[in-house]
């Protein structure tokens, strides 16, 4: 590692000699995964990887160059290919890439795990999911699917202001998933994903643990069997109660996404979209109800979310976005936020947010969600929530999203839902959906469970970018309510 | 920095060794790339990327159970290539057999299938790629006018192989994915072209400016309205078809997950019309356009398989391990990609300049591109999505309107039944993701489809 750090460190240097403003390197001595897929008792994939690469990226004359290859030889080519590839940017800038201000660093930071995933016996793991497989048979359960997947890896981040910092992140990801069929032929689901609150470690210890993971297998089995008999989700109008398992998509989709600071500035247009987001609305947008409060925090113990320092070497952080349904800031890196306050005319943003990442050696660091959470609220327990509710439904479990362009409005399917009546839980419905336009919805936010409510939910797969990029992330999110929303369409 | 064909060949010729002289009993896919992707946005680059990378997957088979271990790295680390040899097999040792046979055949000697390799389209410097957009974009720009979009073109080498014979398959392709976008300053809409090639030859930047020409003019010129949810009769365009088309895939066209209980498409509508007419759709490895694969993984020749003609359903495509669960044939769909070809219709209408001259009875929406589509419900087929990049409303006297982005929420039954006409041109539709590696897919799909009573859910108020 000393050796090719000093490489790296000569390739940096040389490379601002030949004019570069700026340069980073992030080295990957070594990315290792694994994927465990258990469908009907049946092992179907045991795959693991390893992989070693270096991404540079490189700042000339305002636009960024970047290259990546697999090869730790190829050091020298990899940074000429970067330094290329900005000079031909360079052809075409329209507004100078400034980076924002900040104190390089010398750090190290390692995600909290007690066991790691990689020496656990393979026997043990794949007895763990078939323990799990045993769990969910049913005579009523068509399909039974299992899953683990687990990454370590270690980064080595080097810039041309003296950065320093390396990583050793570790992440693992866990579900579960039922399948049934009803007398007419149509299959209904119900899943469940790893997950906590945002405390403790994140290694094979979490899987262990059965209040996080395993004790629910008889519950979705459960639920999937009275999905199966209940009747057709109303075409309706009616309060939705989003449990942990919605509530963290809706949260993403049209929170996250929305507030992504390179969104707003129109850098994602051509694949993932923009937002309906403008930089006027910082400071003055009501996004939501006096009730919703929301968070990028990466300063969480243990998720996906939080990584000790971002792509840019900034420090992980936690900042206010939404304050009691006021929209006072974004998710935001070094490159984005003096343009944005130069494009506003006035100062919406201090410093970066800490938010830059790349999903891996051959990927350039992009604004990405960390933990974007909803503060616990005042409004109790699911009893109590559903108790001050006269016509509502409680739903759970992310079946099918669908978002517009803009995350101007939104489409979800949920695995379950439950028929709210005076006050009281009612009976299972089948086939829940519902959607609206976003502001309208966040502004109909009528109760925010308290935090015995709030579950951190785990996201493996936020896509995004060209190329694209799979992200880890994370949601603490309570149950909450939201008033006069169609639903069953 | 990319591998010769020869040194590509030779390397899994001495893994191949090396497996055998141990006893292990492996499958071998060797993928290794050049990619480069040049972004725009505001008007400007806003990235541009090189990325050369090689990746060897080795799967071990220890009678029904396997392991499988992937390593990224350089061709010339053999040693790190064998570790991935033993590191398979050790992996499978481990494993538990599935319940089922599972088939392991030799490789069948296959021609390369390198054909299609142009190494000017692989090698295409950033300059050509700025050339091409500002051709595509010429006099379509301005302060309020933003160019958006990518350039992604690469190539790459693949081999399969096997330690059942010595056979080392061959593949070698280019590809490149051109998305140009224009977008509004201020009222956030965007209007897009795109273009898919095989060799630089097929690069064509008036191809891509036309059409965007006389979309920016509708959107400059036209009212913009906010339509009324309902049932419309709906002009798709090529892109758009294409989606819907991909999303047959797995919740219609797959046997393992029909046998899953996860199609909308069942074994009892074999042979029984589906869809209407004048749909035939079959997966086409000979259709260059659409960078085919002449085998699977597993060296399985793949040949155009028929899946609905003239909207009967003719068959499920099977993977081999879902063959082998199932007891069913494999049909050589344990691929990197499929071809599907939509055939040509009958209805004269080429370019979106005939389509707006064409007479019209009724309103039609025509709706270029669908944006983040998903399935609401397998068994069903109902999948919803939104307008996005350049819908226009038809009126039937004449007249345009600019709507508002729309969602559709419909059964693929629904939109491939009731399909009024598909032109006689077919163009490829480029449907290459970029998240892992380098896999170029494409679908061959008339320019424009005409389907009556499709779903608008839910219509924005503004953009």
């Amino acid at each position: 590692m000393n050796d090719m750090r000093t490489r790296l460190r000569d390739e940096i240097a040389r490379t601002i000699r030949r004019g570069a403003s700026y340069v980073d390197v992030r080295y990957y001595p070594r990315e290792d995964s694994e994927f465990l897929l258990l469908m009907q008792g049946n092992l179907k994939a045991v795959d693991q990887s390893s992989t070693t690469g270096l991404g540079v990226r490189v700042l000339f004359k305002g636009a960024w160059g970047f290259a990546a290859a697999s090869s730790r030889d190829a050091v020298a080519a990899v940074f000429e290919h970067a330094f290329a590839n900005a000079e031909a940017a360079a052809r075409l800038v329209s507004w100078p890439i400034e980076l924002a201000p900040r104190t390089p660093v010398t750090a190290r930071y390692e995600s909290p795990c007690a066991e790691d995933v990689f020496t656990i016996p393979l026997h043990d793991k794949i007895a763990f999911l078939q323990q799990i497989d045993q769990q969910l048979t049913h005579p009523r359960v068509a399909q039974r699917i299992t899953h683990l997947f687990a990454v370590t890896k270690t980064i080595l981040f080097l810039d041309s202001d003296g950065a320093e910092i390396e990583k050793t992140i570790h992440e693992v990801f866990a579900q579960m998933n039922v399948v049934g069929v009803e007398a007419g032929g149509m299959s209904q689901t119900r899943s469940f994903d790893l997950r906590n609150r945002g405390q403790g470690t994140r290694g094979w210890e979490s899987l262990r643990d059965p209040a996080r993971f395993s004790a629910h297998a008889p519950r979705i089995v459960e639920e999937l069997c009275q999905v199966l008999d209940a009747p057709q989700c109303p075409k309706d109008e009616r309060a939705v109660i989003l449990l942990p398992g919605i509530m963290f998509l809706q949260t993403h989709e049209v929170i996250g996404h929305a507030l992504e600071l390179d969104r707003i500035l129109g850098y994602e247009l051509s694949y993932a979209g923009g937002s309906f987001v403008r930089l006027e609305d910082f400071g003055r947008l009501r996004y939501g109800s006096e009730k919703l409060t929301v968070r990028a925090d990466a300063t969480l113990p243990n998720s996906p979310g939080s990584f000790g320092y971002d792509d840019d070497g900034i420090p992980c952080q936690s900042n206010v976005l939404i304050d009691q349904g006021m929209l006072t800031s974004a998710i935001t890196s070094r490159q984005t936020i003096l343009e944005a306050n130069k494009k506003a005319g006035r100062q919406i943003f201090s410093a970066s947010g800490g938010c830059a990442r790349a999903s891996a050696y051959n990927r350039v660091p992009l604004e990405r969600m960390t933990n974007i959470n909803i503060d616990a609220g005042r409004d109790g327990t699911l009893d109590d929530i559903v108790r001050t509710t006269k016509r509502g439904i409680v739903l759970d479990g992310a079946r099918s999203w669908s978002i517009g362009s803009n995350r101007e409005q939104f489409h979800f399917a949920c695995d379950i839902g439950w028929l709210v009546e005076d006050g009281v839980k009612k009976g299972v419905v089948k086939n829940p959906t519902y959607g609206m336009n976003t502001l309208p919805f966040w502004r109909a936010l009528s109760a925010v469970g308290d935090a015995t409510t709030s579950e951190l939910v785990w996201v493996p797969n936020c896509g995004k970018g060209l190329p694209s990029q799979a992200m880890f992330l994370g949601h603490a999110v309570p149950i909450c309510r939201f008033d006069n929303v169609p639903i069953g369409r | 920095m990319h591998p010769e064909k020869k040194q590509i060949q030779e390397t899994l010729r001495q893994l191949l060794a090396f497996a055998t002289a141990r006893g292990i009993v492996a499958e071998f896919w060797l993928h290794a790339e050049h990619s480069a992707l040049m972004r725009f946005a505001n008007s400007a680059i806003s990235l541009n990327t090189t990325e050369d990378a090689l990746t060897l997957s080795v799967t071990a088979h220890r009678g029904n159970a396997l392991g499988s271990y992937e390593v990224t790295t350089n061709i010339t680390h053999l040693d790190a290539l064998q570790r991935a040899v033993l590191a398979a097999d050790e992996i499978a040792q481990h494993a538990v057999p599935v319940s089922y046979a599972r088939r392991f055949t030799p490789m069948q000697p296959l021609p390369d299938d390198d054909a299609a390799f142009d190494e000017t389209l692989c090698a295409l410097t950033p300059q050509a790629m700025l050339a091409f957009v500002q051709d595509a974009t010429r006099g379509l720009l301005s302060a309020t006018i933003q160019l958006s979009g990518m350039f992604s073109c690469g190539g790459v080498w693949q081999a399969a192989a096997n330690t059942l014979n010595d056979t080392v398959l061959y593949h070698a392709a280019t590809d490149a994915n051109i998305s140009v976008v224009l977008s509004h300053a201020k009222d956030k809409w965007e209007l897009q072209a795109t273009q898919s090639a095989t060799s630089r030859r097929e690069l064509d930047p008036a191809a891509v400016r036309t059409p965007l020409a006389l979309l920016l003019e509708q959107y400059q010129q036209a009212p913009q309205v906010q339509l009324t949810p309902g049932q419309y009769a709906v002009v798709f365009g090529a892109d758009a078809l294409a989606d819907l088309v991909q999303f047959c895939a797995h919740t219609g066209f797959s046997g393992g997950n029909c046998k899953r209980q996860l199609t909308f498409l069942k074994e009892a509508q074999l042979g029984q019309k589906v869809f209407a007419d004048t749909l035939s759709i079959t997966d086409d490895p000979t259709a260059r356009a659409t960078f085919p694969y002449a085998f699977d993984v597993h060296g399985h020749a793949r040949r155009p398989f028929p899946l609905v003609t003239h909207g009967v359903f003719k068959a499920f495509m099977w993977s081999r391990d879902d063959a082998d669960e199932f007891s069913a044939q494999e049909t050589g769909h344990s691929v990197p990609n499929l071809s599907f070809v939509v055939a040509p219709g009958t209805q004269r209408i080429a370019t979106l300049a005939e389509l707006l001259a064409m007479p019209r009875k009724a309103d039609l929406l025509y709706i270029p591109h669908l944006h983040y589509m998903n399935v609401v419900n397998e068994t069903e087929g109902i999948v919803t999505g939104c307008s996005r990049f350049g819908a226009l409303l038809l009126r039937a006297d004449g007249s345009i309107a600019v709507p508002f982005n729309v969602r559709i929420t419909e059964k693929l039954q629904n939109l491939f039944g009731t399909i009024a006409w598909l032109a006689a041109t077919c163009t490829a539709v480029n449907t290459s993701g970029t998240y892992g590696r380098r896999t170029a897919t494409a679908v061959m799909a008339p320019a424009f489809t005409q389907v009556n009573n499709v779903s608008i859910t839910h219509a924005n108020p503004s953009f």
